[in-house]
């Protein structure tokens, strides 16, 4: 009698079912596969991250949203964007000095693929071609989330009178 | 049976029209070829023809003017130019005329056959449009109307109440006669001694015991509308303007997408299309705000949030720590929304750059132009295509829209001002 394959997906596979592999070869994955930590889980209201904290790790959401925010002095804190299943989150880990800009906050249960962004960075150097593949990735959701951001400074509902 | 659908090739060069012949042989059309501008008149008059091609250079009338006096007998017929000279401007000049595209010679068989599976498809969408507005034209004007389209008929204020710090909602007494209206309908409101506004009706077609419209303060006019008190009388024209495509996108996905205050003249086809769910496939209602503070009507929202066969999405501009929603605009939620692009059918209002925005984003998707019909509400004054304010080229946005599949709109998004 045939068992069921009970066995957990390998970093690869995981890596794999996300969109930020999507087009990747198998060479690729593997490579950023190996630069995969784990899975967090983060709870309703979890902080993930703090503006001004080293930023080690690219966190790739599966599941969840997560509210990108900023504490505002005598108001409260305001969200300036959330993130959702399939989102990159965080590209602080790629540029100098490393620091988080936001504070990142899970808005219900979160799950995410956890990647050492240092270890990337260096895969990246020392391979060209995969750091290309990344650094396009990156780019692409820097340039979704500035389109996005345009268009909630034009305002796009309307003046405020 | 369906009856086989009618294809009119208007070129004087025999030998495409002998290609287009081949092409489609067997594809359970229609198709009747002319090879001069007179003769392919003659025969839309006589065939009506669901879908003509006309071919820009010939000898004896233009296509241009073809194309014109295709549009003028019957504005449901698709007209496709095809041309050998395909330059933008030329282009351009043939959908301001009404032409759905263009084909620029030499085509390939497999470009002649999406062309026509487009062109038939809009065909079907202008005629169940043209079916709607019937229905609702039977329907109105209300007889108290008697004295002419431009005379208002005084309407008593049955209550009136905030919806947002800038936006109020009036509920009207019905008029005598008042025979409803339809999804997408607008009425002109008359505040006596100031003047007159365009104003969709946003309440449920269903409920007949009062008329709603929700008004933003943006002028003297709405300022004045957006005071009046329970008992005060103002004067209605109306319905005007043709309905969402309601009946077409029966057993279709629809997407619904809204910005700011065009949620108001959405809520009545929401209304229709979660009275009637069995009739549609997958319902999505996309909603974006500047905040919370500018989202009209949460409780509504929250009840068809509550629905398990509505996928409801909330997205505001900015918000504070409490909020448990998406923060981002409208137009990011399409991008994951699950429909099928092939054959849903979106209605999208808001200000005309959201509107932009949110038709790229589904057109990227891969939905069709004509099956993302948006509502441009621009300077309608008379409600009649009379008084000309809001003319842009040969279409009056009162009279013609204001609902329009984009295919129609871009144009009109392309004149700056009116």
């Amino acid at each position: 009698m045939a068992g069921t394959d009970t066995r957990s997906p390998s970093p690869a596979e995981l890596l794999a079912a996300h969109p930020f592999a999507v087009g990747m070869n198998e060479a690729q994955l593997s490579r950023v596969a190996e630069c995969l930590t784990g899975v967090a889980e983060f709870a309703t209201d979890q902080v993930i991250f703090q503006s001004g904290g080293v930023a080690r790790v690219l966190y790739l959401l599966r599941r969840g949203d997560v509210a990108l925010e900023v504490p505002a002095p005598g108001s409260g804190t305001r969200i300036v964007g959330t993130l959702h299943g399939g989102d990159a989150l965080g590209w602080s880990w790629l540029f100098p000095p490393y620091r988080w800009a936001f504070d990142a906050r899970a808005l219900g249960p979160t799950e995410a693929l956890v990647i050492d962004g240092e270890k990337l960075r260096q895969c990246a150097v020392n391979d060209h071609e995969l750091g290309y593949h990344v650094v396009w990735r990156v780019a692409r959701e820097m340039a979704d989330r500035l389109q996005a951001t345009r268009l909630q400074l034009l305002d796009v509902y309307g003046e405020r009178r | 049976m369906q009856p086989r659908q009618k294809i009119l090739v208007i070129d004087d060069e025999e030998v495409v029209l002998d290609s287009c012949l081949a092409i489609l042989a067997g594809g359970g059309y229609d198709i009747t070829t002319a090879t001069s501008g007179e003769e392919g008149l003659r025969l839309a008059a006589e065939l009506s023809p669901d879908l003509v091609f006309v071919d820009v250079k010939m000898p004896g009338l233009p296509g241009m003017e073809v194309l014109e006096r295709l549009r003028a007998a019957d504005p449901t017929t698709v007209a496709i130019v095809i041309t050998g000279y395909a330059t933008v401007s030329l282009a351009v000049e043939a959908m301001k005329r009404g032409a759905f595209d263009f084909l620029p010679k030499p085509f390939t068989p497999d470009e002649f056959r999406e062309m026509v599976r487009r062109g038939l498809e809009r065909r079907a969408e202008k005629l169940a449009q043209a079916r709607e507005r019937a229905v609702s034209e039977a329907a109105g004007p209300f007889p108290g109307a008697a004295a002419g389209p431009m005379a208002p008929v005084p309407c008593r204020v049955l209550g009136r109440w905030d919806e947002t710090y800038d936006t109020v909602s009036l509920a009207l007494d019905p008029p005598p006669g008042w025979r409803g209206f339809r999804p997408g309908q607008f009425n002109t409101l008359y505040a006596f001694g100031i003047g007159e506004s365009a104003i969709s009706i946003s309440g449920d077609p269903a409920d007949g015991s009062r008329l709603l419209h929700t008004i933003r303060k943006v002028g003297k006019v709405t300022e004045s509308l957006a005071s009046l008190q329970r008992g005060d009388v103002i004067g209605v024209r109306g319905p005007f303007g043709t309905p969402w495509p309601l009946g077409y996108s029966a057993g279709r996905d629809v997407v619904v997408v809204a910005g700011g205050i065009g949620l108001a003249p959405l809520r009545p086809a929401i209304h229709e299309l979660l009275a009637n769910r069995d009739r549609y496939n997958r319902v999505l209602i996309l909603i974006g705000a500047r905040s919370s503070a500018d989202l009209l009507y949460p409780e509504e929202i929250q009840e068809w949030r509550g629905r398990f066969d509505v996928d409801l999405q909330v997205t505001l501009d900015s918000a504070t720590g409490g909020w448990r929603g998406r923060v981002g605009v409208v137009t990011t939620l399409i991008p994951r929304a699950e429909f099928d692009a092939d054959q849903a059918v979106a209605m999208v209002v808001g200000p005309e750059i959201m509107m932009r925005f949110a038709t790229a984003e589904l057109l990227h998707r891969g939905m069709s132009p004509s099956r993302v019909f948006v509502s441009m509400e621009r300077n309608m004054k008379c409600g009649i295509g009379l008084c000309g304010h809001c003319q842009v080229g040969a279409k009056f946005v009162c009279r013609d829209g204001a609902v329009f599949g984009y295919d129609e709109a871009e144009t009109l998004f392309q004149v700056r001002e009116v």
